[in-house]
């Protein structure tokens, strides 16, 4: 199945913040997981689709591990985005006296091996016990830090940027001390460092239980909670929003959301909650995420650069259409003003009259093709983003078509689960079976119409057949699924062959028997409008009326007989109701006409179901085969058009 | 489709008088003797007691105005108006000795034996000299010696090989009017008929064709019998040995044609012929 709202984990200090948004821009449509930094970036890793995150909130950069980690599972392409600063807070009690700290301290207080206050050479397990032991004008309160535990962003930042810097200067100072570096980031394990869980807000509540414990957080915790816990200064910077922005304050760190931007296509409103980090009601003064204790980035993206990476979409603006109808309306009023103020000068009230209604009707024909125009561009603009994300040669070339399973795995867009060829395929073989059932029926009737039957009786076999062509297409498919189906299915059955109950055959001949009447009337009248006198003069001199119709009408009649099945073809690859209840949607690279097919019509009207956001892949699809069907289908009709104005007769009244 | 009925003798008040049958014999007798025909479209009857001898090697124009059924005669004679719906007639028409009139009669043979030319020109949209042999492949026949020779003197026959015979793979849709007219009458002769039926040969033509059409028609005429209906009173008394005058479907006057345009013996043919209506 696919996911239709976005699926967010990682930090709990980016929480917040990230629910906020999900409220605000997704209209609460997204879920947000709190697991810490590394629990969602490795959940993130594991690949793509609806059962991975789309966005993993990150308190921290990225390790090139993890990221490497994420390559290789096929989790990209991917894009980070700093949503924001946060600063690490030691926010202590009033109780405890701790105001000020350095980096240093915090380093001697927490790590789990430190030097050796007595001198020797190699670095010890802890021993320290209270502040004071650290730094003079330190309380004498015993050392309880509370902090995040170690799948947390905030504590791999904190290990960063309080511990490590004082660590490694020691060790560049003392190198005999045969410290591995690699060990400079972990804390002491024997109570003085507290993992106090992913929640902040909890944290604090329990600092408030705890008066000597100090408690490591984010800064967003520390705005949330003023007035519960003051902020410890580091190195003599303070936490504020101007020091953790400018990176004044020593434990400031980026907040990050990293995107399967292969998501953004599939996951409806991922792209809203991506760009709502950067909106100006979030970031902006009195921004809400700026409320919670997001320190906006000194430059924060565009939109557009948000979604760079993905081609922008091209998009007709939302007015067009109504700009287009307004124009040719326009248009039309114009025109009758126009004429009307030209024809005050013509004296005669009827020419008046004739050309006022030849400007209103010229002005009707261009709103009429003013619409046709809007009808071709509401179909370019979905394909034109289509092949944008899809090579047109793997749609043209390809004989794989699961679109289906390819937005579920979100995977290889543009890699074959676009080929068009078995889909075009399955509507040559409809219109293909469906000829081979009309034309020989048709022909033979036609034929015996026009040299075997009384004037008479032929019209009255035509306003028959003319009847017949007005049953509606469904009936067919009802035909087609109850009857033809299962028949084709016995009958094969009965000749030791496999076939479906929704075979290509049994849509074929459904088909078929939908286009007979049409097609015997075209042909008879192709068939009629040879001049008689020919024929006449065949018969005088003996011929039979087979040899006239044979050497004499046939051939001459063939442009007609050309355009009569050009239409039938073109009205067999355009028909939809009876494929999509007859033929089924298993698209197959196969010719087999007893099994399951699909056509571009039936891919049509399935693919229409569900989401109906125009920069979905799936939705573009229609249009893409709209398009591609009205391609085929237009040079077949120009054809036969031609072939009919050959014969010197205006196209039959029927379609 | 074409159940052409026999009927009982219906009306015969449309005989013609025994005074105004006067028409010139030939030494080889009769090509054709239509006899008691009647004829009729649906309900609507449009033949009266026909009944007139043909002579065979003479040209017999048929005139009258229009309606006057002298088409419908004329098709009457090679079973042409059997394409035509809900058809009843009923008299014989003799051809050699034969009533072609019996519904067993096997009109594609009788088809073949006579040749029609009909009023608008019309050539079959192939090479000229495709046109000229169709009716001889219609035969059966194949060889190209009998076709060409067959070709060379039909076109002779007809006045066109000099105009045709360097163009003969050519269309002959790219011929003019009065060429194409010939070309059929050409393919009317090809199998060598008996009888010719012209119905309104010139009327789409201009005068200079319709001269040369008129030359051709003498020149045909004693190997050919000619039946020819046209409206053109003067063509009819210039290429015509007989001339039949017909009136509302019934034959009103037969005779030579000098007689009939100089002194007819029924008194409506000399208001026709004199013009006094038509």
């Amino acid at each position: 199945m696919v996911r239709d709202h976005p699926l967010v984990a990682g930090s709990s200090t980016m929480y917040p913040f990230a629910v906020a948004v999900a409220q605000r821009q997704v209209g609460g449509g997204a879920l947000v997981l709190p697991m810490g930094t590394g629990a969602g970036i490795a959940w993130f890793c594991e690949g793509l689709g609806p059962a991975t995150p789309d966005v993993a909130i990150a308190s921290r950069a990225m390790t090139p591990e993890e990221a490497s980690a994420c390559r290789v599972a096929g989790a990209v392409p991917m894009r980070e985005f700093e949503v924001g600063r946060d600063g690490i807070v030691i926010g202590a009690q009033p109780a405890v006296g701790l105001q000020s700290l350095t980096r240093t301290q915090l380093w001697l207080a927490l790590a789990q091996r430190v030097p050796d206050p007595a001198g020797g050479p190699r670095w010890i397990a802890n021993p320290y016990t209270h502040w004071n032991e650290i730094g003079a004008g330190l309380p004498a309160v015993p050392i309880r830090v509370l902090g995040p535990p170690a799948t947390s962003g905030t504590r791999d930042s904190f290990a960063r940027l309080a511990i490590e810097p004082a660590c490694r200067a020691a060790l560049r100072s003392n190198p005999a001390s045969g410290f591995d570096p690699a060990r400079c980031g972990e804390l002491r394990r024997d109570g003085a460092w507290v993992d106090a869980g992913e929640n902040d807000d909890a944290l604090v509540t329990r600092l408030q239980a705890d008066p000597e414990a100090v408690g490591v957080f984010g800064f967003g915790t520390l705005v949330r909670n003023a007035g519960r816990v003051a902020a410890v200064c580091i190195d003599g910077v303070c936490p504020d929003l101007p020091s953790i922005a400018a990176g004044d304050y020593p434990l400031a760190r980026s907040l990050y959301i990293y995107v399967k931007t292969a998501h953004l296509d599939f996951v409806p409103k991922l792209d809203a909650f991506v760009t709502g980090f950067y909106s100006p009601e979030a970031i902006g003064p009195r921004g809400w995420l700026l409320a919670l204790g997001l320190v906006p980035v000194a430059s924060a993206p565009t939109a557009a650069v948000v979604t760079r990476g993905q081609p922008a979409n091209f998009s007709l603006h939302p007015k067009t259409g109504t700009v287009v109808l307004a124009l040719a309306l326009l248009g039309v009023l114009l025109a009758l003003v126009v004429g009307l103020a030209l024809l005050r000068r013509a004296a005669p009230v009827e020419r008046m009259l004739e050309r006022s209604v030849g400007f209103a009707l010229w002005g009707s024909a261009g709103l009429a093709a003013g619409v046709l125009a809007l009808v071709w561009v509401t179909l370019l603009v979905p394909t034109m983003n289509f092949f944008l994300r899809v090579s047109p040669l793997a749609f043209l070339g390809g004989t794989h078509w699961s679109p289906e399973s390819a937005i579920r795995a979100a995977q290889a867009v543009g890699e074959g689960a676009f080929g068009v060829l078995p889909v075009l395929l399955g509507s040559i073989m409809v219109a293909l079976i469906a000829l081979l059932v009309a034309l020989p029926l048709a022909s033979a009737t036609a034929l015996h119409g026009y040299a075997w039957t009384g004037a008479r009786r032929r019209a009255r076999w035509r306003v028959a057949m003319r009847l017949a062509s007005l049953v509606p297409a469904v009936v067919y498919g009802l035909f087609a699924v109850l009857t033809l189906g299962p028949a084709v299915a016995k009958a094969a059955a009965g000749l030791g062959l496999d076939a479906a109950i929704q075979s290509t055959l049994a849509a074929g001949v459904a088909v078929g028997i939908m286009l007979l009447p049409v097609l015997t009337v075209r042909l008879e009248e192709a068939l009629d409008r040879v001049p008689r006198g020919a024929a006449e003069a065949a018969l005088g001199l003996g011929a039979t009326r087979w040899e006239t119709l044979r050497d004499i009408v046939l051939p001459q009649a063939r442009p007609g007989i050309g355009a009569a099945v050009l239409l039938a073809v073109s009205r067999a690859l355009g028909e939809t109701v009876i494929v999509l209840m007859a033929a089924g949607l298993v698209a197959t690279w196969s010719v087999d006409p007893l099994g399951a097919t699909t056509t571009l019509t039936a891919q049509m009207v399935a693919l229409m179901s569900g989401t109906h956001a125009l920069d979905n892949v799936r939705t573009q699809l229609p249009f893409v085969l709209g398009l591609f069907l009205v391609i085929i289908v237009l040079p077949l009709n120009a054809w036969a058009l031609h072939l009919l104005r050959r014969s010197d007769v205006a196209p039959s009244p029927i379609f | 489709m074409n159940s052409v009925a026999q009927q009982a003798p219906g009306d015969t008040t449309g005989a013609i008088e025994p005074t105004n049958y006067h028409f010139s014999k030939s030494p080889d007798g009769p090509a054709l003797d239509v006899r008691s025909y009647n004829l009729w479209y649906g309900e609507a009857q449009a033949l009266y007691d026909i009944d007139m001898e043909i002579q065979k090697g003479l040209v017999t124009a048929m005139i009258g105005p229009s309606g006057c059924g002298k088409s419908t005669l004329l098709r009457s004679l090679n079973r042409m108006n059997d394409l035509v719906d809900n058809l009843k007639v009923s008299g014989e028409i003799i051809v050699n000795d034969e009533n072609i009139c019996k519904p067993a009669i096997d009109v594609i043979a009788l088809r073949k034996r006579m040749g029609m030319v009909f009023q608008k020109p019309n050539p079959f949209a192939m090479s000229i000299y495709e046109n000229v042999v169709y009716p001889l492949r219609v035969d059966g026949v194949r060889n190209r010696k009998v076709l060409d020779e067959t070709c060379e003197r039909a076109l002779r026959g007809a006045a066109l090989w000099n105009e045709a015979k360097d163009r003969l793979t050519e269309s002959a849709l790219g011929l003019s009017g009065g060429q194409q007219q010939r070309l059929c009458i050409a393919r009317a002769i090809a199998s060598d008929p008996e009888i010719l039926l012209m119905d309104e040969p010139c009327s789409a033509l201009d005068p200079i064709a319709t001269a040369k059409i008129e030359e051709l028609i003498d020149e045909l005429k004693g190997h050919y019998t000619i039946v020819i209906v046209t409206h053109n009173m003067q063509q009819a008394a210039r290429v015509s040995d007989n001339t039949a005058f017909m009136y509302l479907g019934r034959l009103i006057e037969y005779g030579n044609t000098e007689t009939v345009f100089t002194n007819p013996k029924a008194k409506r043919t000399s208001d026709y012929v004199t013009g006094r209506f038509g």
